[in-house]
């Protein structure tokens, strides 16, 4: 017995480790170990594609460019075709891409597979992984030399060597004005398409993503009954209103894990999005002052016992309590989870979702959000026998990013109305039980219209979340190491960071005592802090500063 | 002196001095404050085993207000019983094609396992075999040394088993522990048996067949439970080699579906006809991933508890 079981686990930490190493072994021939190639000069001197933003439907409440997304109260009437031709003509298209939800049922099964391939017009076959296994089949089949013509792509060590090896560089297809041959991947914003770049070219296409990055997702009903304010307006402010949310006889707490905390507690005392740039210098967040502030903070908030017992738990569904009422903030929750709380508590009665900004420490003024890296992933085209290959896997990139209102975008999302969805009476689609199971294709993952803000049957949800976005944006606050890539972060990075967040959850359980961060950030400079610094400062330098 | 006299001084003489006419401790009836003590323990293991997969269960069958007022955690008490979670999780047809396929694959693969195991075992336990000595240091090499993530799917890939549901069979059929474990017990049967077949102008394959085989009916249940459960259970080959999610076995579906705490769908447009609460959902296909091992496991219980002891001790 113990031998089936012993093999199987050896097997797995085999595996974690042959994933690391062939990152940095099998690729190690392929360019050196040196970005040569990809310096931040070489990556600015590239033309972008010329950003032109799709007029064919009109927001109720308008996007900006620096970040707020569109609004929408209803799903438009009018439907435009974006994509005037079918894609292709019979080819064959393969792919592979993380899935997020149960898979769907095969394409024999699945009518709604079956309508996408005939609009498109090729037999788009769809590796689908799940996000847990992600980390160890990407390398695997790149390890494989097999690959399919679309992958969503993980940044692995050795990256940019990747990408100039196996890849197709998509300057000429795409650069500048080119970029008009498909319209709908001009619409993506230039931010995402900055990520792209490396080697001095375009790699991939974005998969953007609202610049807004994160809510503070709380429960607006809990916050009524407690009689506190959804805007709690400086630090002491915000403890006591943690403390009001919580009763631990009633099993209620403020919050559930402590990212959420040590986010929010980041904000109020201005710690940097990640990284702080200034005269070339790069300053970490764990080295900064305010950080210190926070791991105080954090101690303090874990001692009046707002945070859920069992916070430290890596799986606690966080998601699950907040729905059921146990805790009442998701604060620092991706944005893109408005629509799944809607989704999940339809038939939850009270349940009332809002937003809530947060203040500087001292009450004087809002602040200071940080912006999200406004992109998802990249997705690469491997490199083809003819550019008549490329081009066509550009057409179907260019239909799956059609944008939101969009006979396309019905279609991908929704798919055939009265099989997939049926139209309700205010003009909004609503999925069928078919629907929900059938159109879970992971093609948002291969190309992806920007986000807007949208929630069938509830438009004030539009007016909510717009109206969030456009105070928080205009004082967001940047990650200077966005568009840099440093092979330190992509290899080393995880464990480390993994060791240095263990640390921190010892001193704000009380374990250890808060003396012991500066020996934490010791250690955590010497496994990754130091280089990545020095990888981001080099770039940057050969860049003749900003 | 009588024998039996003779026997009572020897006993006396070589044995430490024990309480006069009475059997050690354990060979007697316990007491009954010994009894209760037992009894608890017992209980105690007996509710450890028993709670979780009676919440399991509860789970699965519990409807959104229980799941709210126990705190968007486990239930352990479903108040309002409703099969809604079942009935999500097996429309579209994923599900029970996942299981048969998982049904299937687990039957031909212990099948083929058992017998190649058991002939590699028997090959091995003849003493005098041609090549047996070699063949032996390789098997135990392969107990020491499990080959890594990449060589493996390498090897998969040059016999162009990717996406073929044989790169789930062929890589595991034969687990080298297991063939050990045979092999002792094949030893530890009778020689003479075989000696007097062979004289009687029986070949290796009819002793195979029709004495060692029929001997061994406790060591196969056991194995093959083994190789069993171990096929059923498999996720990690699938999600490596199988490409199309049409051929994923039931576990990967399971794997996606519970542990990545994944959606059924919908969360991405934010509508759709309401869906039975995640938490159910997730208990509920676990309940179906186990019910097969649950149903056939008492048909092979009393060859399991003889079984287990195989090897430890000889005789």
């Amino acid at each position: 017995m113990t031998g089936i079981h012993v093999s199987r686990r050896t097997f797995l930490a085999g595996a974690a480790g042959a994933a690391a190493l062939i990152g940095t072994g099998s690729l190690a021939g392929c360019g050196g170990s040196s970005n040569q190639g990809n310096s931040s000069s070489a990556n600015a001197s590239v033309k972008l594609p010329t950003y032109i933003r799709y007029g064919g439907v009109k927001p109720d409440l308008p996007g900006t460019d620096a970040g707020v997304d569109a609004g929408f109260r209803h799903f438009p009437t009018s439907r435009p075709k974006s994509v005037p031709q079918k894609p292709g003509n019979g080819e064959t298209v393969t792919g592979m891409a993380n899935i997020f939800y149960a898979i769907p049922p095969g394409r024999d099964r699945n009518s709604y597979w079956a309508g996408l391939d005939d609009r498109l017009g090729v037999n788009l076959d769809l590796q689908m992984v799940s996000a847990a296994d992600w980390a160890t089949k990407f390398p695997t089949v790149i390890a494989g030399n097999d690959l399919p013509d679309l992958i969503q792509m993980l940044i692995v060590a050795n990256y940019p060597a990747l990408l100039e090896k196996r890849f197709t560089r998509l300057d000429e297809f795409l650069s500048g004005d080119a970029i008009k041959d498909y319209p709908n991947l001009a619409n993506i914003p230039t931010s995402a398409w900055k990520q792209t770049v490396y080697n001095g070219g375009i790699y991939g296409i974005p998969i953007p993503r609202g610049r807004i990055g994160n809510y503070n997702f709380i429960r607006l009903d809990l916050f009524k009954a407690a009689g506190v304010s959804p805007e709690p307006k400086s630090y002491e402010e915000l403890v006591e209103t943690t403390k009001a949310l919580t009763d631990p006889k009633k099993r209620r707490w403020a919050l559930a894990l402590p990212v959420q905390a040590r986010q929010l507690l980041g904000r109020v005392n201005g710690e940097p999005n990640v990284w702080r740039e200034e005269g070339g210098k790069f300053t970490h967040a764990y080295e900064t002052q305010e950080f210190k502030q926070t791991v105080n903070d954090l101690v303090a908030m874990w001692k009046s016992g707002v945070i859920h017992p069992d916070a430290f738990n890596p799986s606690q569904p966080f998601k699950q309590l907040f729905n059921a009422g146990t805790v009442a903030m998701d604060a620092w929750g991706g944005y893109t989870g408005w629509t799944q709380y809607i989704l999940d508590n339809q038939n939850n009665p009270g349940f009332e979702l809002g937003l809530m900004p947060t203040h500087t420490r001292d009450g004087s003024q809002l602040a200071r959000w940080t912006y999200g890296s406004g992109f998802y992933s990249m997705t690469g085209l491997k490199q083809q026998d003819s550019p008549e290959k490329t081009k066509l896997m550009l057409r179907v990139l260019n239909y799956l990013a059609a944008p939101f209102g969009t006979d396309e975008y019905l279609y991908r999302l929704y798919g055939q109305e009265g099989v997939d969805h049926n139209i309700n009476a205010d003009g909004d689609p609503v999925l069928t039980a078919k629907g929900t199971t059938n159109t879970v294709l992971p093609i948002r993952y291969m190309a992806d219209a920007p986000g807007v803000l949208y929630q069938a049957g509830r438009p004030q949800d539009a007016d909510t979340q717009h109206a969030w976005q456009s105070r928080e944006i205009p004082t967001c606050v940047d990650n200077p190491a966005l568009g840099l890539f440093s092979n330190t972060f992509a290899s080393k990075n995880t464990p480390v960071d993994k060791t240095f967040q263990d640390g921190i959850n010892q001193i704000v359980q009380g374990r250890q005592p808060v003396s012991t961060l500066d020996n934490l950030i010791t250690v955590w400079r010497q496994g990754a802090g130091d280089g990545m610094r020095r990888d981001y400062e080099d770039q940057l330098q050969k860049a003749g500063g900003r | 002196m009588t024998t039996i006299e003779q026997r009572a001084t020897q006993r006396s003489q070589s044995e430490p001095r024990r309480r006069s006419g009475k059997r050690p401790v354990w060979m007697e009836t316990p007491g009954p404050l010994v009894q209760a003590a037992k009894a608890v323990a017992l209980g105690i293991s007996l509710l450890l085993v028993i709670i979780p997969f009676w919440s399991v269960l509860a789970t699965s069958l519990a409807d959104q207000q229980t799941i709210n007022s126990s705190g968007g955690g486990m239930v352990m008490w479903p108040h309002g019983f409703s099969l809604n979670a079942y009935s999500a999780v097996l429309s579209g047809g994923v599900v029970t094609r996942a299981m048969v396929i998982s049904i299937l694959i687990t039957a031909v693969g212990t099948f083929v396992s058992l017998a190649t195991t058991a002939g590699l075992a028997y090959w091995l336990s003849r003493p005098g075999a041609a090549g047996a000595k070699p063949m032996l240091l390789l098997v135990l090499g392969a107990v020491l040394f499990t080959p890594g993530l990449i060589p493996s799917y390498l090897v998969v890939k040059e016999f162009q088993l990717l996406d073929n549901y044989a790169s789930l069979i062929l890589p595991v059929m034969v687990n080298a522990f297991n063939v050990i474990v045979m092999r002792a017990f094949f030893q530890q049967l009778p020689q003479e048996l075989f000696e007097s077949a062979a004289i009687d102008g029986a070949s290796s394959a009819t002793i195979l067949f029709r004495l060692v085989l029929p001997l061994s009916k406790a060591v196969l249940a056991v194995i093959g439970l083994f190789y069993a459960v171990s096929y059923w259970n498999a996720f990690f080959n699938a999600m490596l080699y199988i490409q199309t999610t049409d051929k994923w076995p039931l576990a990967l579906v399971l794997r996606t579906f519970v542990v990545n705490q994944s959606a059924i769908g919908g969360d991405q447009v934010g509508s759709g006809e309401a869906l039975p609460p995640q938490l159910p959902m997730q208990m509920s296909i676990l309940v179906i991933a186990i019910l097969p091992i649950l149903l056939v496991y008492p048909f092979l219980q009393r060859h399991f508890a003889k079984g287990v002891m195989i090897g430890a001790v000889k005789g």
